[in-house]
């Protein structure tokens, strides 16, 4: 609806209107935090990988000291 | 006939995995009692090699910045905080005086936050990732420093953590045998292993026998940490999953609840707050949500030194009970204060942002961060101090 569109609407209409996209909004809002939240819960269904990814102090160290020599040669 | 068996438990298989679990459980329990047991050598060991002299051998520590150096490298070398606290817990007993313990017990807080920076490393191959990473790693670096610039001038100029320990550690510790209230029957369970121990270190060397009684001490706190982690890991896989589903789309106060309680059933904040890291590299979890989480992290490992304290009794137990209650009081009152206060609980954020961003562009100000902030920045203190001394 463009502009003109909206002031020959009664203010009864407007005040629908605005409630209603008002209840859509809300509605995609939630649905986003729903989804946002699902992605949570299905990395913490994975606890123990991560526990296992965090368990690799040292492979992770000698992996970030080669990047940043190559990094360093490469410049 | 074998449908009933299964429904009825009667699986083969899962017998063994009960009796399996029941015997991880009952193996936690005996490393408990070897750490408590190590805390009390451990008190028992400097109180005979200093001879009651303990501050004087301490005399570097006088200086509190000293005593928090030595806590943040302490701590960052052996990757564990819970040791460090535990080892100090001991030797509050066998006579280190408790104003020089509580700035290495705010080191040890600082040192404990190398081991996510390093887990963050590992996700180097992929610039976002690293970024999120590195960010969610720094922030509880950030938090920490933060909490020791406000806390240990305030500590230094009118020691109110010590003086709320003292205040509550009297009320919990009995007046008249001054060994922590219900919790006498700790002594006679010990003391036989710590006489053994005592024996040996003797057999070894007489003149050297409480030093090494100190040496085996911190052997046992550091493998039994290991191994009680390691178990705790496996059993409370579950029940961290259900306390962390629990608290998804709940809050800041859900957040640092379910942080500490996570890290109180792992027994390792280092754990606790290494888990994050990866979650955060996804980008599935927010800094903002990590955050929280981190915190908990830090009150819940303040578990393991009252745990620690009560391996000691007599005269000494109200001191080692203190050193423990300095670290549970230090650690909740800057969760409160830091993060209560909006403009202080926005700068560990935006620090860790900054710096993530900085590393991302380039990684070795990553390394350069790491190495300086836990080695060679206290490292440098250290010489100057004893330079100029």
């Amino acid at each position: 609806m463009t502009q003109e569109e909206f002031s020959s609407l009664s203010k009864k209409k407007l005040k629908k209107l605005i409630s209603e996209t008002q209840d859509v909004l809300n509605q995609l809002k939630l649905e986003l935090k729903l989804r946002k939240e699902g992605k949570q819960h299905d990395e913490i269904d994975h606890l123990e990988d991560h526990f296992e990814d965090a368990s690799h102090n040292l492979s992770n160290l000698k992996k970030f000291i080669q990047n940043v020599i190559s990094e360093m040669k490469s410049k | 006939m074998m449908t009933n068996m299964t429904s009825s438990g009667g699986n083969p298989a899962s017998a063994d995995n009960f009796a399996y679990r029941i015997f991880q459980w009952l193996f936690v329990f005996f490393l408990i009692y070897l750490l408590i047991t190590a805390v009390g050598m451990i008190g028992s060991g400097f109180k005979g090699a200093t001879k009651g002299h303990a501050a004087e051998l301490f005399s570097f520590a006088t200086n509190p910045f000293m005593g928090l150096i030595v806590g943040v490298m302490a701590t960052a070398m052996i990757q564990s905080s819970s040791t460090v606290t535990s080892i100090i817990v001991g030797m509050v007993a066998g006579g280190l005086p408790v104003e020089m313990a509580v700035p290495m017990i705010m080191g040890a807080n600082i040192g404990t936050t190398i081991t996510n920076t390093i887990v963050s490393l590992g996700h180097v191959r992929h610039k976002k990732e690293f970024r999120r990473a590195f960010a969610a790693a720094t922030v509880h670096d950030f938090f920490n420093l933060m909490a020791v610039a406000i806390f240990l001038p305030i500590e230094i100029l009118f020691q109110p953590l010590q003086k709320l320990a003292t205040y509550l550690s009297q009320h919990l510790v009995g007046g008249e045998n001054l060994s922590v209230k219900g919790l006498n029957f700790i002594k006679p369970i010990t003391k036989p292993v710590i006489a053994e121990f005592q024996k040996f270190a003797e057999m070894i060397s007489v003149q050297s026998s409480h030093i090494l009684l100190v040496f085996f001490g911190i052997a046992i706190i550091f493998l039994s940490i290991i191994f009680i982690g390691k178990l705790l890991k496996k059993l409370m896989v579950g029940r961290a999953k259900k306390i962390m589903h629990a608290s998804i789309g709940r809050g800041p106060v859900s957040g640092i609840t379910s942080g500490a309680i996570v890290t109180i059933l792992v027994q390792s904040s280092s754990t606790t707050t290494s888990l994050m890291v990866p979650l955060a590299g996804t980008g599935v979890f927010k800094l903002k949500q990590i955050y929280p989480f981190t915190l908990g992290a830090n009150i819940g490992t303040t578990v393991t030194a009252l745990l620690a304290a009560t391996a000691i009794s007599g005269p000494t137990a109200i001191l080692a009970l203190q050193i423990a209650l300095v670290h549970l009081i230090y650690n909740t009152s800057a969760v409160a204060f830091i993060y209560g206060i909006k403009t202080l609980r926005k700068i560990p954020i935006r620090g860790a942002m900054w710096l993530a961003r900085l590393a991302a562009e380039k990684k070795l100000y990553a390394l350069l961060y790491l190495l300086g902030i836990f080695f060679v920045v206290p490292g440098v203190l250290i010489f100057l101090h004893e330079l100029f001394a």
